[in-house]
């Protein structure tokens, strides 16, 4: 182990004591790798997860297990950039990981 | 950052919520852990004082004081990144925290700290995070 960040592993554990995700539609800014984005998920209804990083995002996309992939859509952006797509519902919590 | 939060609230359903985690502007601490002990060796600084995470705690402010949102409920807490060696530290400090740096006399302690206790030793980067739901007024609501 050259090193082991555990920060975004204990702060999904944190967050999900803190709030109730069950059944929420949530947008998570700044997903990175998608550590979190993956932990939320299995809770709630539905994540969105951005981070400006397309190369990060590439990785989150490849890295969820197929149970998580119809219940994560990540996209490249920003939040200055992001637009709710045409037709989808709002959300219910908007999570911003190191990200403002 | 005062412009993503209010970005984040439109796309939010009404009675949704934010939530925000970030480290606080604390400097984190930088130990040397082995089976038997646990040892301080120094702060990790940076060289811009931890702006980004000042910035940060500046735009909740001012959200707040603007009246557009309010603080329901937060959580401080305790992050961790462990390192094998006090080299995989530095080489990972150069790729991601581009600011910030380790004093000379630290890295001297650090170092010294290793080389006594041996190859079960791991160096540790204490980080103090922070968990706040914000929650639209009930002007804006």
């Amino acid at each position: 182990m050259p090193v082991i960040d555990d920060r975004e592993g204990i702060s999904a554990k944190i967050i999900q004591e803190f709030f109730d995700f069950s059944d929420k539609r949530v947008l998570e800014i700044g997903c990175g790798k998608g550590r979190i984005t993956m932990a939320i998920a299995e809770h709630s209804s539905h994540v969105t997860a951005i981070d400006p990083l397309a190369e990060d995002i590439q990785t989150a996309k490849q890295n969820t297990p197929g149970p998580l992939k119809g219940k994560i859509n990540f996209i490249a952006s920003g939040i200055e950039d992001f637009n709710l797509p045409e037709g989808s519902a709002k959300f219910d919590i908007a999570l911003f990981s190191w990200s403002l | 950052m005062v412009h993503a939060l209010r970005k984040a609230f439109s796309s939010l359903n009404p009675g949704g919520v934010i939530l925000e985690v970030h480290d606080l502007v604390d400097p984190p601490r930088i130990e040397i852990h082995t089976n038997q002990s646990e040892i301080f060796a120094g702060q990790l600084l940076s060289d811009n004082n931890f702006e980004n995470q000042r910035l940060a705690d500046q735009a909740i402010g001012q959200v707040i004081e603007d009246g557009f949102l309010l603080s329901d409920q937060a959580l401080v807490y305790e992050n961790y990144l462990r390192a094998d060696t006090f080299d995989s530290l530095t080489d990972w400090l150069d790729e991601t925290w581009e600011s910030a740096y380790i004093p000379e006399g630290t890295r001297r302690k650090v170092i010294d700290l290793i080389a006594k206790s041996g190859d079960e030793s791991e160096v540790v980067l204490r980080m103090v995070s922070r968990l706040m739901e914000l929650k639209p007024t009930p002007k804006f609501t």
